[in-house]
Formats: structure tokens, sequence, C-alpha cells
């Protein structure tokens, strides 16, 4: 009784990581396309930088480890994904986003990364966090909110818009190595 | 500002001639616009090339420089180290080593102090460089193929953290109407990676395309290599190989055995097997019995024929004298027919002895010489015929002589130097020819001729006395005459398979 107990739960333990790394093969494929995507989308919005703009420039200090990511597992990597996506759609959609904004570049830009953002969640459910990756958060948590504030300062000016976008399009570059720990 | 103008004109006309006013205000009144220009960058493979078109009108010389911010920090304006100063209207920027970041780049032109030209145009390198895709090499390898990736060049350009994004490489590997192949290969630091295949249809077309798997950039070339998979000429080639090898191996192998066995049985490399020293013999034609001298002594076999009656009445005269004067011992061999009959009569010269051996002469002194051992030829069995010599009345010299008997058989041999004869005693009479005492009449002395001449005499029995030219020195035959021959047919009949006649009367041989 006992040793079919034993048995029954490694079977168990052993499709879940079947079904859990066929997951995230899964996920990692939408996640490239997710980042290809946006970045095309954010190229379009900026177009032409005017030097005018150089003058609102801002400094604002992405976390390192998502500039230089270390070999992290895959559960804190799907967590940090997640939340950079969600900052970037609270970001683009608020209601006093950036008007200058072409409405058939950001809709589909926004919706990509809804979509990714729900695949993410999926996989969340059945991660441990840990405390790294909780670290890694709250400073992207930091990060994303200077961003609002710079943007809130600067009256979410074109410019100042110009300055998020491409800092935008710089972070998604970052998750391109962030997207390959999505693997077993 | 233009009423003043107005009126410093009105002023100086009266004091300054006129075209020189309307230069002056002409000149004050416009200042010289900065031109714009098209500037254009041109990357590939992280290779910026920055072009500009100046539509000045200067006629003085333009000096450009190249400036350039970026746009995530508050850094201030750099400027390109190789494309300061320049009068040419292009630059290479050697200085984006940070292929994330989005460059805000400015080119001025100054004709002197004075700016004539400048324009800007931002720049984001991940995404508008024009990448080439990874550099591959297809080789054929069995029933698939081995794809080397080549180490990209570009890569010293870039900062370290960006060179992460050419780490990754995916191959596919497409066929028409089947499934395709995808190949990550993780690029070594300055190295090439090569993988092999799955294992490829023959004669289907394959393309094969490799792909920066990180690098987010959508103007990536896309190239493959369609080829057709024959993999037949490769496996035969590998295979033949091995096999001519082994083919060759075993070729040189059966040759090396067949020469060590030509080795051992002696065909080939023959050694001369030194003989044993006994074994040589000095360069005379051999013979088969080759008689030593050391000194010949003539020797008489007397044939005497005498009556019964006659040796009766000897007998009892020579019966004190036999005993004491025999000098004649004679031993008899047998065997395969023969008789060997060791015949040891007096020598005629005291001195010498008369030896007839096998082998090394040996001189025998005055000792009685002993019968050699020899063994007789073989021959067809026949009757043995006992022949008992006596000693006779001479008791001087003492001579062996070997003889071979065999009834039937006839051993001869020639030789210049030597003679071989046999001695039937049948009929002949063995004595010392020295002896005075000997009968006269019925001694016959034979005396053998020195050539090589046969003389083959005949007995009664029919045997032949076969006789030949001594070396040089013969010894004496006494044979009787033809008609004490023939007379002894009927004695000698008698006594051919008799037993040996121990009658020692008269010291001779009787028959």
């Amino acid at each position: 009784m006992v040793y079919r107990g034993i048995l029954y739960l490694a079977l168990l333990l052993l499709f879940s990581t079947s079904i859990s790394s066929k997951g995230y093969d899964s996920l990692r494929f939408h996640q490239r396309r997710t980042n290809q995507r946006s970045l095309m989308f954010l190229n379009k919005m900026i177009g032409k930088l005017h030097p005018e703009c150089l003058q609102e420039r801002m400094d604002f200090q992405i976390p390192r480890e998502i500039v230089q990511p270390r070999q992290c597992q895959r559960e804190n990597a799907t967590m940090i994904i997640h939340e950079m996506l969600q900052q970037t759609l609270i970001l683009f959609s608020s209601k006093n986003a950036c008007p200058d904004v072409n409405e058939t570049i950001i809709e589909p830009f926004l919706s990509g990364i809804y979509q990714q953002m729900v695949h993410l969640e999926e996989e969340m459910d059945q991660a441990n966090s840990s405390w790294e990756s909780l670290e890694s958060i709250l400073r992207l948590k930091n990060y994303y909110q200077g961003i609002t504030n710079y943007l809130k300062n600067k009256e979410y000016s074109s410019c100042a818009c110009k300055i998020v976008q491409v800092e935008t399009r710089r972070n998604f570059s970052f998750l391109y190595k962030l997207t390959e720990y999505l693997k077993n | 500002m233009l009423l003043n103008q107005h009126t410093l004109f009105i002023a100086l006309q009266f004091f300054i001639p006129w075209e020189l006013t309307h230069l002056m205000f002409s000149h004050a009144l416009l200042e010289i616009p900065v031109q714009s220009c098209n500037l254009t960058m041109t990357s590939h493979n992280f290779q910026h090339i920055l072009s500009w078109k100046s539509n000045s009108i200067a006629t003085t010389p333009i000096y450009y420089t190249v400036w350039y911010k970026i746009w995530s920090t508050v850094e201030e304006w750099k400027a390109v180290e190789d494309c300061t100063n320049i009068t040419t209207l292009s630059c290479e920027i050697t200085d984006f080593y940070e292929i994330r970041e989005c460059y805000f780049i400015n080119v001025t032109g100054f004709s002197g102090e004075e700016k004539l030209v400048e324009c800007v145009l931002n720049f984001f390198p991940i995404s508008e460089t024009i990448l080439d895709p990874p550099e591959i090499s297809i080789f054929n390898f069995k029933d698939a193929v081995n794809v080397t990736v080549h180490h990209p060049t570009f890569l010293s350009k870039l900062k370290e953290i960006e060179k992460d994004f050419f780490s990754s490489v995916v191959i596919k590997v497409e066929s028409n109407g089947s499934s395709s192949q995808d190949l990550e290969v993780e690029m070594a630091d300055k190295e090439n990676v090569t993988v092999t295949t799955d294992p490829l249809i023959p004669n289907s077309n394959y393309c094969i395309s490799a792909q920066w798997k990180l690098v987010p950039s959508d103007k990536i070339q896309s190239s493959s290599k369609c080829f057709t998979f024959s993999p037949s000429q490769e496996s035969e080639k590998s295979t033949l190989i091995p096999v001519v090898f082994v083919v060759c191996f075993i070729i040189i192998l059966l040759i090396t055995t067949f020469v060590k066995t030509l080795k051992n049985t002696g065909y080939i490399c023959r050694k001369p097997i030194p003989s044993p020293k006994a074994l040589d013999f000095p360069p005379v034609t051999p013979g088969p019995l080759r008689l030593h001298y050391e000194k010949i002594t003539v020797v008489e076999i007397i044939y005497k024929i005498k009556k019964k009656e006659m040796l009766r009445e000897s007998d009892d005269k020579s019966d004190n004298e036999d005993k004491s004067d025999s000098d004649y011992e004679s031993t008899q061999r047998t065997g395969n027919g023969y008789i060997m009959n060791c015949l040891t009569s007096r020598s005629l010269s005291q001195d010498s002895t008369f030896t007839q051996k096998e082998g090394n002469p040996t001189g025998s002194g005055p000792k009685d010489p002993e019968c050699p051992e020899t063994n007789p030829p073989l021959a067809d069995a026949g009757s043995a015929t006992s022949n008992q010599l006596k000693a006779g009345p001479d008791e001087k010299g003492v001579s062996r002589l070997w003889s071979f008997i065999s009834e039937g058989s006839v051993l001869s041999s020639e030789s210049e130097d030597c003679s071989n004869f046999n001695v039937n005693l049948n009929t002949v009479f063995v004595g010392d020819p020295g002896d005075n005492n000997a009968s006269e009449e019925d001694d016959a002395q034979i005396l053998l001729p020195v050539q090589e001449d046969k003389t083959n005499l005949v007995d009664s029995d029919g045997s032949e006395l076969l006789s030949q030219a001594a070396c040089g020195k013969t010894p004496l035959l006494h044979v009787p005459s033809a008609e004490h021959l023939w007379s002894e047919n009927s004695s000698s009949d008698e006594s051919v398979t008799s037993e040996p006649d121990k009658d020692q009367r008269g010291g001779y041989l009787r028959r």
C-alpha cells in the first residue's frame, strides 16, 4: 500500500514536470515573438527624435540584473518578465498617456503585451517565488515608478514621451536575454 | 533695429560713397543661415558609415565634426575621434560599442569659426544595422551533413555584454515534403563550431539556413544553401578505403608467411652447414675401399691341391709343428652370406706389415695385427662357405688380409691406386712365398700385374676370383695352374657347403 502511494506520487511528479517543461517551451516561444513585435511597434512610435528633446533626457537607472541578467531559475525569470510587461502596460495605457501616439500602433502593441502576460500568469501559479526574485521585483517597481514620476513632472510632453518610449524599447532588448531562461 | 539701420544708412550717404555703404549694410543685414544636410547611416554588421550631403554654397572649405549623445544618459556631446575636422562627407563611426542604446548624432560643418552646416540623426544600432546571417559551411558526413558555424568577425567592435546576442545560432534544415530540423548551436569564443544533422534522405533536396537566435532585429538577412543530398559517393569512398587497407594487410601477411616458410625449409637463404671435421676427406677420388699401405708386402697365396693321402702322411709330422709354428690364424666372420676371412699371413718383410683397412692406416708392429672389424657388404644370401686357414709353415711375417668372399657375387672396384680383390679360398692356397720348404710342384705363384687389369680366375666351383692390380704394389696371389684348377673341381665341390675344415694339417686350407 505504501509502495503504491509512492509510485503514484512519483508518476505525478514526473507528469507534472513534463507538463511544466512543455509549458515553458511554449512560453519561451511566445515571449520571443512578443519581444520582436514590441520592438517593431516602439520603433514606429519613436520615429524621428528632435534635438530639442535631448534636453529632456533622464537616467532612470534600470536595475542592473535586467541589463546583465545572471543565471537564474525559470520561475524567477517568469516573475521578472511578467512585472516588466505589466508596468509597461500601465505606463502606456494610462489615461494620461502620451497624446501624440498613433492608435494603430499603440493598440496592437498593448494587446500583445497583455496576451503574453496571461501566459506568464499561468505558469506563475505553479512557481515558487524566491527571495531573489522578490528583490528584483521591488527594484523594478521603483524603476517604473520613477518613469511615471518623470512623465508627470514633464506633464507628458512630447519629448518626455519620446524619452520614455526610447527607454521602453531599450528594456525590451534586455528581455531577449531573460527570455532564454524560460526553459528546462 | 531697422529704423536705426535706415538712419545710419542715410547718414552715411553724405559721408561714404554709395557703393561702399551698400556693401557694408548687406553684410550686416544678412546672416548666413546654417545649412542643413541629409545624414545617412549605413550600417552593416555593426560597421557604421555616416555620410551627408551639404547644400552650402560657401567657397571656403568646410570642416565637419561628428558628435553624438546617448538618450538614456545625461552625458554631454562626444566627438567621434576619426570624424573630427574632416573635409570629406562621410565617416566611419567606431565608437558605438553599446548596440542597445539609442544614439543621437550631430554633424556640424565649420568654416573657420562659422557654423555653416548642421544635421542630426537618431540611430538604434541593434535594430537598424543590417546583420548578415551566420556564416556556415556544409560537408557531407556519412548519411548526414556536418554544418560548421564560423565565428563572427564583427564581435570585436562590440562591448562584452553585447556579444551575448550572438552566442546562439539556430540552424534550420528544410526539405521539400518532409519535416525540418532545428539545431541550436552555442558559439564558442573565437572558435568555429560544427554540428551534425540527423540522417538525411538520399537524393532529396535540402536547404540549410542559419539565424541568430537572440538578436532583436528585423533586418537580418536570411540566406540558405540548397543542395541535393547524395551520400552514396561519400559512403562508398568511406567504406572503400578501409577495405583497401584490409586487403593490403592480408596480402602483406601472406607474403611474409610464404617467405618465412621458404626460409625455414631452406629454399632461400640457405646457410652452408659446416660438415664435421671427421668427414673432411682429402681431395681424392673416393673408392669403395681403400688400402692404405705403409709398405706393400708381397703375399703369396699358394693354391695347392693335395691329396688326402699326402695330407694324412704329413699330419703326423706337422702336428707338433703346427702347434708351435702356427702363424696363421684365421678367423672367420660371416654375415649376409659373406665370409670374411681374416688371413694373417706373414709378410715377406719383417718390418712391414700389410694391412688392409678402411680408414686410417695404422702400422702394426711386430705384434700380431688383429682383424679389423668391417661390415660385410650386403649381398644375396648365399651359402656360407667356411674356410679356415691355417698357419703356414713359415712363421715369419704376418699380414692380414681381409677378403670378402661371396659365392656368386662379384665385388670389384677400379682404382688407380687401390686394389680390391676377392679370394676364393676354395681354390687358393695361402702360404708364405718365402717358405722354401713348401712344395714346389704344387705351388703356383701368381703375380698380379701392376696395371689395372682384371684377371678373372675361375675355379672349379665357378666362382670367380677377381683380382685387380694393386695400387702400385700388388700382393702376389698364388693360383694354381689350369690343370690344378680343373682337377680341384671334385674336391672343391665337396667342401663348398661343408663345415669349416678344421684340419690344420700342413697349414693349408684344403678343399
